[in-house]
Order: structure tokens, then sequence, then C-alpha cells
């Protein structure tokens, strides 16, 4: 007995820990849900809160939060398809260039959140003036969700390297390969990648309370200031005595949206399921 | 088979009216270019911004007062950070603890004990993991974690809080990074070990783990930098007084939580000295990535 | 066989130069960063005929035909010096024009390449960008592609459908009709069959003959009896210590039956690995 108990004990430690893990996602996802579940009405999500977001619903911040995550991606797609076609085509991929760019890249996703809204608070909405504003919190947004989503872009691209040299064999020129074959191509991969860009952008609350604000009426235009679905639940959360209940409510929004558009942009990239990390 | 109709009798009689238009060539080189450097000026924007914001307060209070000052009073002129930087290290090296060497096991499950199937269906686990917004897990502690631990040591919202909140947080990172790393090495590596007659447990722990140690560390390193900056999770659990760290049972206010609850009032050199605090916190996170980049490991900048 | 005299013809070719289709390799060495590939080949490739590329692996055949097309300059670190002439241009040389070279000198490779689009387009693609900017006039250009591939009664009526969904035959083929819709003077084929199954590479075969009359082919191929069945001509390259070199050139029949070399002999009658 001795002699097999120690591959049992290390055996059972892995199992253990993948246990554990799983319990603490299944107990999280349950508490969530069913404190939050009961709470989502249709009334729920198309009126706007009253008494400071204890009653009511949440119909303006889930406008506001379609709104900065519409301009975060917007942004974000030519930008990261911009720097993804640059490091595939205009450079090789051991040139100081393409180093430098990769590296700032890799610097980007690795700064804080909080980081973030200091910058965008400071570039958007001082300098250029959008004050507090969804399109300042969407143009942040797009700044933290630029390296994922070109990073995506990039490997989706190389992996389409048998098509490029198909066309460099044919004659055609490097602007029709990147537009009429690598980007067609690659589509499905860019469009993951920005899935991932999603899931950052609509999780985001750091970036996003000095920058898009936390007015909570219906946003007239991207000018206007606009509370997004993260924010509300720290503000319920945070601020607000008795506002556990549509705290729940909320995050049971925020969860479902994230898995439904998670899964959807990950389906659409079929064979290659990427990490979400 | 029908032969094909002569290529070349009619090649001569065919105008190229596609020439390389120069122009057009031209102006694609532009925006490549063009993207490169945005992508470049993005990165550069965000750290001189930073040090823009900060300058005012530096150049006021001196670095001295950040880094020697004993307390956090901005508005009377107190900028000390001692006590802040050492409860997002606390937090964050606490949460690295514990979900360093879980993470770790959950790569090793994903890629020597889980079938197909099992592991597939665990990576999803990982990912949802990683895609709960961190609110929802500050949500969860609030009204989970601080009651059962203000039970036991009130008044809950604490170090303690924030550590577990952390380690879960980060776990998916660490282990996802850690997964990477073990998928890089030679495959030859753990099967060779396992005809050589290695017990599974001891192919891993003795030859697999330790030629991966090098990602493996890279992996946690990214798990640290990630906790570092989590702002929301650790602001709603810890209380955020501006303290040393003495007991795990104590309230802290980390560098991140600290920018996030002032922000919205600080004016002038307040401002300035919250910009510093994201630049201490930048500063941090480089040294990590750092230390990443020296270690090598998975190359993957979509942490 | 029917070889037809076109303008090029007319005018002495200069001394050095090749006529249409003729493919004059002159001291070609190709390194890749430190490594040296190809060590000083000079070799005249006959035009409308089928050239055969042989020899064992690493000596240098692919390094070649992509010298030829100048497909090289996308290998970072690649180096090609010495002069290559088609008619009086020399590709190799630093001002070479990529674009009208690529149009001249079509290349199919190894794995079949379509483009993950439908039929229709992976043609569209490279006719609006050769001028054919009228929908029937491309319409006829892909008709005829195809027909020279022997295609046009298999997809003509599916041209919308995706080229990915093709067998590998059949992607190959369409690779080659590609490759054919910039009506080059040569085809460069890496080892067009080494991923199909024998039928397959029987109708390649025979498009290949059919397709000698109107193009210069080279192929290189690992396979010596289809380098017997279809090749005229046969350069054989041998490789000393990673090197790649010329070793033997001539027609099929010269390197079978009356070898200079007893490396060649032994390799053409199997008994060199």
């Amino acid at each position: 007995m001795t002699r097999n108990f120690r591959p049992f004990a290390n055996d059972f430690l892995v199992r253990a820990a993948v246990a554990a893990v799983v319990l603490v996602l299944a107990a999280i996802v349950l508490h969530v849900v069913t404190r939050g579940a009961a709470l989502v009405t249709w009334e729920f999500l198309t009126t706007a809160p009253r008494s400071a977001g204890r009653a009511g619903g949440i119909a303006p911040v889930l406008v506001s939060t379609v709104a900065v995550t519409a301009v975060a991606l917007a942004a974000a797609l030519p930008l990261a398809v911009g720097a993804a076609v640059f490091l595939v085509e205009a450079v090789r991929p051991e040139a100081t260039a393409a180093r430098l760019t990769r590296g700032c890249l890799s610097v980007l996703a690795a700064v804080p959140s909080i980081v973030f809204g200091l910058a965008g608070n400071m570039i958007f909405c001082d300098w250029l003036g959008f004050g507090f504003s969804i399109l300042a919190g969407g143009l942040t947004l797009a700044l933290m969700i630029l390296p994922i989503a070109a990073c995506v872009a990039e490997t989706t691209l190389r992996m389409h390297g048998e098509d490029r040299r198909a066309g460099y064999a044919l004659g055609l020129p490097q602007r029709r390969i990147v537009w009429s074959i690598m980007l067609p191509a690659a589509a499905p991969g860019i469009f993951a990648g920005l899935g991932l860009g999603f899931g950052r952008a609509v999780a985001e609350s750091a970036a996003l309370i000095f920058t898009s604000g936390y007015v909570v009426r219906m946003p007239d235009s991207v000018f206007d200031s606009g509370r997004t679905l993260a924010v509300h639940i720290l503000d319920l959360a945070m601020n607000v005595p008795g506002g556990d209940g549509n705290a729940f409510a909320t995050a049971t929004v925020l969860l479902a949206s994230v898995a439904a558009v998670v899964a959807l942009f990950t389906a659409l990239d079929g064979k290659r399921g990427r990490d979400f990390i | 088979m029908t032969s094909f109709p002569s290529i070349i009798s009619r090649r001569r009689r065919i105008r190229w009216h596609g020439t390389p238009n120069a122009l057009k060539d031209a102006v694609f080189v532009v925006v490549l270019w063009a993207s490169g450097v945005l992508a470049i000026g993005a990165m550069a924007g965000v750290l001189i911004v930073l040090a823009i914001g900060s300058a005012p307060a530096l150049s006021q209070a001196g670095l001295a007062a950040f880094v020697l000052g004993a307390d956090w009073y901005p508005t009377a002129g107190e900028f000390g950070l001692v006590a802040m930087v050492a409860a997002t290290l606390a937090v964050s090296a606490g949460a690295l603890l514990v979900a360093g060497p879980l993470g770790i096991l959950c790569a090793v499950y994903i890629r020597y004990y889980a079938g197909d199937l099992a592991g597939a269906a665990f990576r999803v686990v990982l990912m949802t993991l990683a895609a709960i917004p961190s609110v929802v897990y500050g949500l969860w502690g609030m009204t989970v974690l601080v009651p059962h631990i203000a039970a036991w040591q009130p008044p809950g919202t604490s170090l303690l809080a924030g550590v577990v909140v952390l380690s879960i947080m980060v776990l998916p990172t660490v282990a996802v990074l850690a997964e990477a790393g073990l998928r890089q090495l030679p495959s030859s590596l753990y099967l060779g070990s396992l005809a050589l007659g290695c017990a599974r447990h001891a192919a891993i722990k003795r030859i697999v783990l330790p030629s991966a140690k090098g990602p493996v560390a890279a992996a946690c390193m990214l798990g640290l930098a990630r906790a570092l900056g989590e702002t929301m999770a650790v602001l709603m659990v810890v209380g955020n007084a501006v303290a040393m760290p003495d007991s795990p049972f104590a309230s802290v206010r980390t560098l991140p939580a600290n920018i996030a609850l002032e922000m919205a009032y600080a004016i002038d050199v307040h401002r300035s000295a919250l910009f510093v605090s994201g630049l201490v916190l930048m500063a941090m996170v480089g040294l990590l990535l750092a230390m990443r980049w020296y270690w090598g490991g998975p190359d993957d900048p979509q942490f | 066989m029917n070889i037809q005299t076109t303008g090029a013809a007319k005018a002495v070719p200069p001394p050095g130069r090749g006529e249409e289709g003729r493919i004059r390799v002159e001291n070609v060495n190709v390194a890749y960063g430190a490594i040296k590939a190809l060590s000083d080949v000079t070799l005249s490739i006959p035009p409308r005929r089928i050239t055969a590329l042989i020899g064992p692996s690493g000596c240098g055949k692919t390094s070649l035909l992509t010298c030829v097309n100048r497909l090289i300059d996308l290998i970072p670190g690649a180096n090609a010096t010495g002069r290559i002439f088609l008619r009086k241009t020399d590709v190799l040389a630093r001002d070479a024009d990529l674009l009208r070279l690529r149009k001249r000198v079509g290349m199919v490779f190894q794995k079949p390449n379509p483009f993950p689009f439908s039929i229709r387009r992976n043609f569209d693609i490279v006719l609006t960008e050769f001028g054919v900017r009228r929908r029937d006039d491309r319409e006829k250009r892909i008709d005829e592609c195809l027909r020279a591939v022997g295609l046009h009664t298999e997809i003509g009526h599916r041209l919308d459908m995706s080229a990915c969904a093709l067998s590998g035959g059949q992607q190959q083929r369409l690779c080659i009709a590609r490759a054919l819709a910039t009506r080059p003077e040569i085809l460069l084929l890496d080892e067009p069959c080494s991923a199909l199954d024998p039928m397959s590479t029987m109708t390649i075969e025979r498009l290949l003959l059919d397709l000698k009359d109107s193009v210069t082919l080279v192929i290189v191929t690992h396979n010596l009896s289809q380098a017997r069945r279809i090749a005229d001509e046969c350069a054989l390259f041998w490789t000393e210590c990673g090197t790649g070199y010329l070793l033997e050139h001539g027609t099929m029949a010269d390197l079978t039956d009356r070898p200079k070399n007893q490396v060649t002999a032994d390799y053409l009658h199997g008994r060199v690995a």
C-alpha cells in the first residue's frame, strides 16, 4: 500500500486542483445567476433605472454599452488589421521595425486597464476635448483591445501564407494580394479576434469610469457620457445601499452577453479554437 | 482532354491594361507603414501621456516625496506611495502563490491527464473564468466572500479577500499560458520518459516540469502582471484604507484602486499624483515583462 | 511537334540569350543566410519542351525553380547571384520588373493552393488585375483556361462553388489553369503530383504533354518514372555537403542510355537512393 501511495497522491493533487477550479466557476456563476436571473425581465431591459438604480431597469445602460463597444471595435478594427498586415507584408519577421512593433504591441497588451483609463482621460477627454463621453471611452477601449486583435489578425494572416505565395507567383501586386486575397481569406479569424476584443471591452470598467463616465441618462450621441453595464454593476455594488439585487440582475445580463458574443465569434473562427486569455 | 488553344500566338495581342500603378502602390506602402507606426505610437503615446501627467507632481513634490513619504494625503501635499505599493505587491504575490501552483496543475491536467474531450471541456472552463468581467468577481467577493471572512475576522474587507478573488482571476492566465509552454516541449520528452519506465507523475515532476521551467515561469510572470493591474475586483473587496498590509485581515488599498477611487474628483497636483501612481504601476508591470522576456516562454501577446 | 514561330524568333537572338520561352541559367548560386544551397549552375532550358529537374532531396532543384520567377525573394535571408535570361531580360537583375516576370513565368506548387474562394473568383482576381475588365471576356478566358486543363466538363458549370471543395487532383489542375490565366510563356512545376493519387497524376501528366506545345515546362520531380514518361530533357542535380550542383544535363535518352557519370547511371537506374 505505501508503495502505491505517492503516485496516487500526485494524481489526486492534479485532479483535486481541476475539481476545485470547476467548482469555483460553478459557484460564482450559479450565485450570480440565481440571484439575478429572476429579476431580468423584459421590463428590466427596457426601462430606465429609478432611485439610483435600486429599482427600474437598465435600458440606457444597455444602449451606452452597445455604443461604447461599437466605437471601440470600429476604431480597433482598422488599427489592428493595419498593424497585422504591416507585420506580415511590409517587413521581414526579423527586421528591427517588426521586432519593435511586436514588442510595443505586447507591452501594450500588458498595460493595466486603469492606466489606459488615465491615458484616455488625458488624451481624449482633455486634449481632444471630448469630455466624459462614449467616444472617449470607446477610443480608450480601442487602444486596449488593439494588441489582442492585432495578434489574432497576424496569426490568421500567417496561416494563409500559401495563398500569399500563390498570389505573388501569379504576378499580382502586393496591394491586390492583401485586399483581394489575404484579408478576405483571413476575415473569419480577424473577426474572431475582434470577438475576443469585445469580451474585453464589455467587461471593462476601470478604463471607463473616467473616460465614458457614469451618467445614467439615455445618451443622445457619442459625445454624451454613458454608463456601461460593468460600471453600472460597480456603482450599484459600491455606492448604492440596497442595489445588490439589480447589480446581480445586471451581472446576469453582462455574463449572458459576453457568453453569447464570445461563442458567436469563436464559432466564426471555426477550426482553430483560440484561447480567450 | 482537349488540346489547349495556342497561348503564345495570342499572347502578343494582349495589352496589359493593369500595368503596375505606381501611385496606388506607393499609397499602399505608405498606409502599411503608417499602421505600423500607429501601433508603435499607441504604446509610446500611453507612456508619454503618463509621463506628462506625472510631471507636475514630480517637479513640485519630487520623487522622494512619493518614495519616502509615509502617508497619502495628496491634498495636503503628502504623497507616500509605499503603503499602497506594498499592498499591491502583497495582494498580487498572495494571488500568485495560490494561482501559480494551481494553474500549473491545471496545465498538467490538460496536457497529460485529460482525454481530448475532458481537456477541451476544461479549457472552456478556464476560458469562461477568464471571460467573466472583473466587476462580477468583485460583486461575488463582496456578497459571498467578505461576509464569510467577516464572520470569522471582522470587518471582512481585507487583504485576504483580495487575494482569493485575484487568485481566481489570475488562474486561467497562468494555466493557459503554462499549458502553451508545455505544448512547446517535444512530445518525445514525455513519451521517452514513460518508455524508460517512469511513472506518469514522476515523468511530469522530474522531466517535464523542469524542462518547461522557462515558459512556466513566464506564465507566472504574466499572471502576476495581470494581478498587479487588476482594479475593480480588488477595489470592491479590500476595504481601501491606506495602510501597510500587516495582517491578512487588514484593510488595504492597492495602486490601481487608488487611481480609480480618487480620479473622479482629483485636480491639479492631486490628479498628477495619481498619474504618478499609474507610472509606478507601469514600472512594476514593465519589470515583470522584462523578466518574462528574460525567461522566454510562449510569445503570445494575447495575454 | 508544332513549334510556333513568333516575333522573338525573327530577330537573331544575341549570343547568350535565348528565343522566347528559353531559360538561360548562367552561373547561378543560391544561399540561405550563410548556407549555400546551390552552386554555380549553368544550364539552358529549351523552349516548349518539358524539362525535368531531378535529384535527391536538398540538392537545390526547387531553389533554382524559385529563382526563375524570383519567388525566392519571399524567403527571408535567401540570396541568389548569377544571371538567368528570359529572352533578353536578366530576371536576377536588381531592377527586374517582378510583376511582369511573374506574369510571364507561372508556377504550380507541390500542395494545391487555390485561393479559398469560389472557382470564378480564383480567376477573376488574376484577370481583372491584368486588364480583363469585361465580365464576358473574363468568362471566355476562364472557360479557355479550364478547357486547357480539362476541367470545363467537370466544373465548368459550377464556377461559384468553393475551390476548396474540389478534390486534390482537381485543385491542382485548377491551379495550373489559374497559372495559365496570365498566358505565361513558361510554367514552373514544383513536384505538382507528389500530393496526388495515381489517377490524378496521370491526368496531370497528360495535360502537361498537351501544354508543352505552347509553353515551356520545367518540372521538379522525385518520381523518376514520371520524368521518363513526360520529360524531353532532364537535368540531374546532386548534393555535396549540403550544397547542390548540376551534375548532368541532356535529353532524357542521353541521360538514361548514355550517361557521362557513373552517379547518373546509378541514380537513373535506381541503384542510388
